[in-house]
């Protein structure tokens, strides 16, 4: 698994890559912690993802969350090469984005976008 | 003995209008029963006639109950048990419960009647009553052992209800009662269409709602023997809903049976027997739910037919621990057809707050699959008790109903995120409801259809036939004012004034064409009824006679159709009796040993045409003649046509039958006939084929009350000319000595026009002015012009009756109010100008 925080200035950027499974949820649910910490806009970049599973699901919309509650920008980037997330979420029936607190954090959503569009997160 | 309602009480008018529209609707399913016995006669295996018969009957005699008319609810017991048996395939349908059936429908209808009922109709009765004990006698002694009659329901009972309910206010009570019964109605109409789609989810879900509702009310009004009879039948539909058992006939037979049991509940039905009614259906309830919760499931109960299920899953927290994936479950599910599946991600905290370890995600499934609950329930086996999973069965809806829905839900859904009442972390959103429908919604033709019913249900309304009279009076009334309008405008010359008029007079014409056509009712009903007369004739007379139908669409004003009732049965007794052969005679004419006796309907103009036609020996016309010159009608050298020596048929009196049978040929019948159809308006005439068949032709208006009408003024009098025979309006050029004859010929456009000089007809006192008019009419394919002083104009006529004195005046249909106030004649062109022949014909010299 392949799990970096980068900084720059006020922006925290996340790399995840390789198995992101239950067995490195907690990994992923740190550094995105971190990254939050920074209480700027943070990107999450998804990187040659060989595996992902519900627990990875949860922690994008707690990230997700976090953000709208925190009145910052979260994206994410890199799905349309990930493709095991992209069918994560079409299998776990993610993709209508019930509960969540805007639109939607991936394609489905009116706004969100795969490529890096900054979904700017409300309160 | 407590009755439960008396509608001879001083009931208040609802109630009155309801057991009015409960009487209009009995007469229409007896109508309906009477069709369908009729059929059966021609087909007796035929069950959905036999069910037919068996709901009318039954119907009758729950609602008959439910409005406290015990004699016809007990009549309509009686009947329908033979129905019942026949139904349950215990007895053969034979022309004598036919004719049984027939005979008791006439007995109902007497009892439908407020002033029906009395002893020579009790004689009947109990006659009918007797004829039925011995018809399920001879059943009983020929069906199997094993196969009880269905006991009596009980229908009156002396004791009131459970007493529990005395200290609530009574019109609570009484509205609670109101409901019940409008439930069980419900209720009663579901399980007979159940009986027919048996897999019907929707029909199930009524059932059980209106059940719960009754259940529940019930508790709520203190009726606790109601509320625990009605948990019983509740729990068993509720099996049927989740598809633990199956709808059989059993089940909805004794549904039937008690509803009839609540509705006795209801309204103070409790003695033992009843009680005892009660306790055997609820060991038989028992006995059948007992079988859905073993899980004994017939074959029958889980056919291959696709089912919508909604399922909740909801994991527990600790569920990934354990190593499960609920997506396990979730494809398993997919496996079992098609599948829309919504994360709820409702749950899921921030990131401050998870356990990136726990399960946080629900999911609602909806699933249409054939599979079985149970298999259903098998894919979650893994996920044991660490989830909560409620699978339920969903009611198939309309893609068009999710569309409004979705629609809806949307837009109430942004606009309340909109203005921050509420975040969008609600367990359906959009999309899903959308997902739902489409995956639901394709097969919805159930609820689909169901829709259209109550569609159906929502686009008809009984009215009180008086009501629309009344409404039609009104209308004559404004288009009797409108003329007065348009008078008054024409003569001044205020512009804006002309403009109302006008406006007026155009809304007028609607409301008058729309208000008539409420009136306007097929014809179809009327024609059933003379089904049963022909049958019943031609079995009284020993001749083999189809009747025929055609046209049973064509609409006419419902008073007139009352009114055809006398003429048409006339003309079918006439064509049975002296039109059909017997069976040897139609043999050796080269005849089919059948005859066919046909009624027909259809338009022409503003008429309606009904025409009675046999295939039978014809008139002869010499017959005719001999009986006319005998009775010094004619003279014996008269050289009459056919057709006019067939017109003599219809003076009072004439008959060229050598006997006369309980049926017909005392001669009372044709100018009978002539009378009514006149008095309508209308015409008949008859057309006769010596050995081929008689063809009665009646031509009516289509409405009584008002027609366009052709003003036009008589020495100063005004008259109106139905414009519906009117074809033109010409001159009258003199001719030297035409005038002083009362009918002359004019020549227009190359063709002799026979007219009648109206003023010397009507003796107009006063100068004959120098310019006339010619209205040309035309009536049988004859053209005759009528001269007047000269022509108005066409308007909206009200006919309005004439008084005692003026109604033998031959040539008057009767009266109208014109725009001045001052009053009209109206011409009855056809019999004015038959009236003139005939004077004619009699004294040349009038010439």
């Amino acid at each position: 698994m392949q799990i970096d925080v980068k900084r720059t200035g006020e922006a925290a950027v996340v790399i995840a890559g390789g198995r992101l499974s239950a067995s490195q949820a907690g990994r992923l649910h740190q550094a995105l912690l971190q990254a939050f910490a920074g209480g700027g806009r943070v990107d999450l970049f998804l990187n040659e993802v060989q595996e992902a599973d519900l627990t990875f699901l949860q922690l994008l919309c707690a990230a997700h969350r976090t953000a709208a509650a925190n009145g910052v920008v979260f994206t994410l980037s890199g799905l349309e090469s990930a493709d095991v997330v992209r069918r994560l979420i079409s299998e776990a029936g993610a993709e209508r984005g019930v509960g969540c607190p805007d639109d939607c954090l991936w394609p489905g959503g009116s706004r969100a976008g795969d490529t890096g569009a900054a979904i700017p997160a409300q309160g | 003995m407590t009755e439960p309602l008396k509608p001879d009480d001083a009931m208040d008018d609802v109630l009155q209008s309801l057991i009015g529209g409960f009487r209009d609707e009995a007469r229409e399913l007896l109508c309906d029963m009477e069709s369908a016995l009729m059929e059966l006669e021609e087909r007796p295996e035929d069950g959905e006639l036999v069910a037919r018969a068996f709901r009318a009957l039954h119907t009758i005699k729950g609602n008959g109950a439910m409005f406290g008319l015990v004699e016809l609810e007990r009549f309509a017991h009686d009947l329908e048990h033979v129905f019942d048996l026949l139904r349950k395939g215990l007895m053969a349908v034979s022309p004598e419960i036919i004719d049984l059936t027939l005979g008791a429908k006439d007995r109902l209808l007497a009892l439908l009647d407020p002033e029906g009922d009395n002893p020579e109709e009790g004689r009947l009765r109990d006659i009918d009553r007797e004829r039925i004990a011995k018809v399920l006698v001879a059943s009983e002694a020929s069906a199997p052992a094993e196969s009880p009659a269905p006991p009596r329901c009980a229908t009156i009972l002396d004791e009131p209800g459970d007493g529990e309910s005395d200290a609530l206010p009574a019109a609570l009570v009484e509205t609670f009662k109101e409901e019940a019964r409008d439930l069980l109605a419900d209720l009663e109409g579901a399980l007979m269409a159940l009986e027919n789609n048996p897999n019907d989810e929707e029909l199930v879900a009524r059932s059980f709602r209106a059940l719960h509702t009754i259940k529940g009310n019930a508790g709520m009004f203190g009726f606790m023997e109601l509320e625990a009879f009605a948990h019983e039948l509740e729990s068993v539909f509720d099996q049927l809903r989740i598809r633990r058992l199956p709808v059989t006939r059993e089940l909805i037979d004794m549904t039937l049976e008690a509803r009839d049991r609540i509705l006795n509940l209801l309204y103070g039905g409790n003695d033992e027997s009843e009680r005892e009614l009660r306790t055997q259906e609820i060991d038989a309830l028992h006995r059948i739910s007992a079988q859905g919760l073993a899980g004994e499931t017939p074959a029958a109960v889980e056919p291959a037919v696709q089912a919508d299920w909604r399922i909740l899953f909801k994991p527990d927290r600790s569920l990934f621990a354990g190593g499960t994936d609920p997506l396990m479950v979730i494809g398993e599910l997919r496996t079992m057809g098609e599948c829309v599946v919504t994360a709820l991600l409702g749950a899921v905290p921030a990131l401050a707050e998870i356990d990136p370890g726990a399960c946080y995600l629900s999911w609602e499934i909806l699933l249409s699959t054939s599979r079985t609950l149970q298999e259903i329930r098998d894919a979650f086996i893994f996920v044991g008790g660490d989830a909560a999973v409620e699978i339920t069965p969903v009611v198939r809806t309309t893609a068009a109903a999710v569309a409004v829905l979705s629609a809806a839900s949307q837009a109430v859904g942004k606009e309340v995120v909109a203005t921050g009442e509420c975040g969008p972390v609600l367990p359906a959103g959009d999309q899903p409801v959308e997902g739902r429908g489409a995956g639901i919604a394709a097969r919805g033709s159930v609820a689909e259809a169901a829709l259209q019913r109550s569609g159906q249900v929502a686009s008809t309304l009984r009215v009180a036939a008086a009501k629309l009279d009344t409404l039609v009076d009104l209308v004559g009334e404004m288009v009797t004012v409108q003329a007065r309008l348009t008078r008054i405008a024409s003569l001044g010359a205020d512009p804006d004034l002309l403009s109302v008029a006008e406006e007026v007079e155009r809304l007028t014409a609607e409301l008058r064409d729309h208000s008539l056509s409420v009136r306007m009712v097929p014809i179809g009903p009327a024609f059933g009824k003379f089904r049963r007369l022909v049958r019943d004739l031609s079995h009284e007379i020993g001749r083999d006679v189809e009747m025929k139908t055609e046209g049973e669409d064509t609409e006419l004003d419902k008073n007139v159709i009352d009114r055809l009732n006398d003429p048409i049965v006339h003309l079918l007794r006439n064509s049975i009796d002296h039109g059909i052969e017997t069976h040897e005679q139609r043999l050796h004419a080269g005849k089919p040993a059948r005859g066919t006796v046909k009624l027909t309907a259809s338009y022409a103009g503003a008429n309606v045409v009904i025409r009675v036609e046999d295939d039978g020996a014809g008139i002869d016309a010499a017959a005719v003649r001999n009986k006319a010159v005998s009775r010094g009608l004619i003279a014996e050298s008269d050289q009459r046509t056919d057709r006019e020596l067939y017109a003599l048929m219809f003076l009072p009196g004439f008959s060229t039958s050598e006997k006369v049978t309980t049926i017909s040929g005392r001669g009372v019948g044709l100018d009978v006939v002539k009378r009514a159809v006149e008095a309508l308006r209308g015409r008949v005439h008859v057309e006769s084929r010596n050995g081929q068949g008689t063809v009665f032709e009646i031509r009516i208006p289509l409405t009584l009350a008002i027609i366009e009408g052709l003003e036009v003024v008589l020495g100063g009098d005004h008259l109106i000319l139905p414009l519906a025979v009117v074809k033109e309006c010409v001159e009258l050029v003199r001719r030297p000595g035409d005038h002083g004859r009362e009918c002359s010929l004019a020549e227009i456009r190359g063709e002799l026009v026979p007219f009648v000089r109206l003023r010397d007809w009507f003796r107009v006192p006063g100068e004959t002015p120098a310019l006339e008019q010619i209205v040309v009419t035309e009536t049988d394919g004859q053209r005759v012009g009528l001269v007047v002083d000269y022509v108005v104009g066409g308007q909206q006529t009200v006919i309005k009756p004439l008084g005692r004195l003026f109604r033998g005046v031959q040539g008057l249909a009767g009266a109208t109010i014109l725009g001045d106030g001052t009053v009209a004649l109206i011409l009855d062109v056809v019999q004015l100008v038959q009236h003139v022949q005939l004077v004619e014909n009699e004294d040349p010299t009038a010439a």
